[in-house]
């Protein structure tokens, strides 16, 4: 007998009603998903599994209060996108093997635009730079957005994002670089400036 | 702020757009349509023009200059089954022998290199290791099919696909004071002198020495895998260098018979190269295989060499260009700088780490045609390109022996070449006209993607005439080159940033630009050609003449 797959809604509801269920129809919906974005920070099956466990466990403490009804998977993604990160960032830290490439190319490019914005003296509202971001990406045309989510959110290495939207490897980089530029510019108009 | 921070701040995007991205729509990269045909037609070419140097030659042909293996094509007897080690290496069950039991026709080649009629010889002096242990491993540890390991190299950071030659096998104790590792000393590993002598990926000749990694040593070795024999040949794909020592992915051995080049895929793994990237048909890549091509004593008559797969080197090297260029490979990685030390690779530069700046941006007074990446349209902009410049003029010219001219740099990060005007593209006419072209860069600071030019390259450019210099349009400069994907020659449009756009409605003008094409060395070593579209060049040409005449 075939199991269908529940709604994200039905599945939320698992959680609002504290049914361990929840966890269960999650994996089996998402399980493979969420692994695939771990997997392409981590670059290890063992610990992209981990964090897929962490990421139910995280869900089930987040849910309620939050009621993801209507965004299941990208709640679930920003939540194990962070627990890699964090792994990634522990195993570097403690000098561990960790084929962090991607990651720390990323972070690198990145730089630039960062060095904008003035965090020493609790300048910073995480909330307000968050939209700030959001609204840039959302302002995006639609390959330069794709582009820059597959590079800086599911950092995938520069020629994977341009494999996945079918595009040369040079043409992304040249683009991710004008993205930045433009990233960069956008902070400094919304007063992130040193 | 640093980046790690702003890569956690960019988690926060609306989920909206996390689940667009997850699996945004993919128009899977199609090589171009000339590069299909192409290929296919050289091909048609190759099988056609080597069936008549077949045809022509008697059945023995002499060994090729410069001599491409230790094994000979002499019609000598088949080589004897190793006494210690009668029986055959035992095929992975999972895959069945590519011949035996595939019940394809396998394609015809010219006559003569099927492997019915030829063996293959050892070499004069093999070594014995008498007291050497041959393990029957076939858990290597290696990838298990072409797709995997093809995979596997999207996280490598270095591709290459080059010609090895060996040279010598360094003992145990010199291998670690090399390296530093002691796994050499334990005669397991050796490591042995090669020499790059061809990089397929770039098509450029090299002669780039290096240390190769080879598991096994004179007291134990992996059945079907020998040690190397010096003057053997392989197309191997190397990993990226660690510790001064590179190690091959996947190797062919070459062997040189009846007029065609011929890989050998080494090793008790069947990876037979397909793949669902490469859209060209290449018939050579899986050749009928005598019983007598698949054991063959190299190194030493203990341990025949296993060969599972035969094929053309070219269709080999074919293939993988093909489906490395189609899966966005980065080959730009095997450029060797942290282990070659050599002269050879100082002197393929003229100049080193000059300051790199970003060509000034375009103002026209038309709005650019795409905004956000601010690119004009050749036609809207071409007065205002033009305006004020005089005696301007469309030529293909050569750089000549630009080292007298580096002499008189301006003082302005500009130099000064003598150049040789082969052809005024406008009238159609060739010259042999000298002049002297003025262009921004020098040994100090140049545009990125402009290096300095080397004598003998060639470009197509327009010119005009100040102070009795040509000076270029930087965007409409072209540098005619042969393209490493299908050895033609193309316009190849240069800088960093897509600037002004040919127009190419109604034309066939503009064709699709290879990842292998993008970046190319020039003279400079932290400035490579950087090319933003490519171009057939008659069809460039009769373009910009018709477009002159109007």
């Amino acid at each position: 007998m075939t199991h269908t797959m529940l709604s994200d809604e039905s599945i939320v509801e698992l959680y609002l009603a504290r049914s361990e269920c929840a966890v269960a129809e999650t994996k089996e919906k998402y399980g493979g998903r969420l692994r695939s974005v771990s997997f392409n920070i981590v670059r290890d099956i063992g610990v992209s599994e981990e964090c897929e466990n962490d990421t139910y466990l995280q869900a089930w403490t987040a849910i309620p209060p939050s009621k993801p009804r209507s965004y299941l998977f990208a709640f679930l993604a920003r939540i194990i996108r962070n627990l890699s990160l964090n792994r990634l960032r522990s195993a570097n830290a403690k000098k561990r093997q960790a084929d962090s490439a991607n990651y720390a190319d990323a972070a690198e490019e990145l730089s630039d635009c960062a060095s904008v914005i003035d965090d020493t003296e609790k300048s910073v509202d995480g909330i307000i730079l968050g939209e700030i971001i959001n609204e840039f990406v959302s302002s995006l045309p639609e390959e330069s957005r794709l582009l820059f989510m597959r590079r800086y959110w599911y950092l995938d290495s520069v020629s994977e994002a341009a494999k996945k939207l079918g595009i040369s490897e040079s043409s992304a980089k040249v683009k991710l670089f004008r993205l930045r530029e433009r990233l960069k510019k956008h902070l400094e108009k919304e007063g992130y400036r040193l | 702020m640093t980046g790690e921070k702003l890569l956690d701040m960019i988690s926060y995007v609306d989920p909206d757009l996390i689940a667009e991205a997850e699996n945004p729509k993919i128009s899977r990269k199609k090589l171009p349509v000339y590069l299909k045909y192409g290929a296919l037609a050289a091909c048609v070419c190759v099988a056609v023009l080597s069936a008549v140097r077949i045809g022509k030659m008697p059945h023995i042909d002499a060994q090729p200059d410069p001599p491409v293996t230790s094994s000979t094509t002499e019609p000598l007897p088949a080589v004897e089954p190793d006494p210690i080690d009668p029986e055959p290496i035992a095929p992975d069950p999972l895959e069945p022998a590519p011949d035996s039991l595939d019940p394809e026709p396998k394609p015809a080649l010219p006559e003569g290199i099927n492997g019915l009629d030829y063996v293959l010889v050892p070499p004069p002096n093999p070594s014995i290791y008498p007291s050497c242990e041959f393990i029957d491993n076939p858990a290597t540890g290696g990838a298990f099919s072409y797709e995997e390991f093809a995979e596997d190299s999207r996280y490598m950071t270095a591709h290459s696909l080059v010609r090895v030659k060996i040279l010598e096998a360094y003992t145990p104790e010199d291998a670690y004071l090399i390296t530093g590792d002691t796994i050499y000393l334990e005669n397991r590993s050796t490591l042995f002198k090669a020499e790059i002598t061809y990089d397929y990926l770039h098509s450029r000749e090299m002669s780039l020495e290096i240390n190769l990694f080879r598991s096994g040593s004179g007291e134990c070795q992996t059945k079907g895998l020998p040690l190397y024999a010096p003057d053997e040949e392989y197309v191997m794909m190397l990993s990226e260098s660690y510790q001064n020592e590179y190690y091959p992915q996947m190797e062919f051995a070459i062997h040189y018979v009846n007029g065609v080049e011929l890989a050998y895929q080494v090793g008790n793994k069947y990876l037979k190269l397909e793949s669902e990237f490469v859209d060209t048909l290449y018939p050579n890549l899986d050749l009928a295989m005598d019983e007598s091509e698949r054991r063959v004593v190299t190194s030493t008559p203990n341990n025949p060499v296993h060969y599972t797969y035969k094929m053309t080197v070219e269709d080999l090297v074919s293939f993988i260009r093909e489906d490395w260029t189609a899966r966005g490979f980065n080959f730009e990685g095997f450029d060797m700088p942290d282990t070659d030390n050599s002269a050879n690779w100082y002197n393929r530069f003229i100049y080193h780490n000059v300051e790199v700046e970003e060509l000034p941006k375009l103002q026209f007074s038309v709005p650019s045609a795409n905004e956000f990446f601010e690119e004009y349209r050749y036609n809207e902009v071409k007065e205002e390109l033009f305006a004020g410049k005089e005696g301007l003029r469309l030529i293909e010219f050569e750089i000549e022996a630009s080292s007298a001219a580096e002499d008189r740099i301006s003082g302005s990060n500009d130099t000064l070449y003598d150049i040789r005007i082969l052809r005024d593209c406008i009238t159609g006419e060739n010259t042999d006209e000298r002049a002297m072209l003025l262009h921004f860069g020098d040994d100090k600071k140049q545009y990125n993607g402009y290096p300095v030019f080397r004598s003998g390259e060639r470009f197509m450019a327009v010119v005009y005439e100040e102070d009795g210099v040509l000076k270029p349009i930087y965007d409409l400069e072209f540098l005619i080159a042969e393209s490493p994907l299908d050895g033609k020659e193309y316009a190849y449009q240069l800088g960093y940033f897509e600037r002004v756009r040919l127009e190419i409605d109604g034309y066939e003008l503009e064709t699709g630009l290879g990842e292998l094409e993008a970046k190319r060395r020039g003279s400079t070593e932290n400035n490579y050609y950087w090319m933003t579209r490519k171009y057939l060049p008659d069809r460039l040409e009769e373009y910009l003449r018709q477009n002159w005449a109007n």
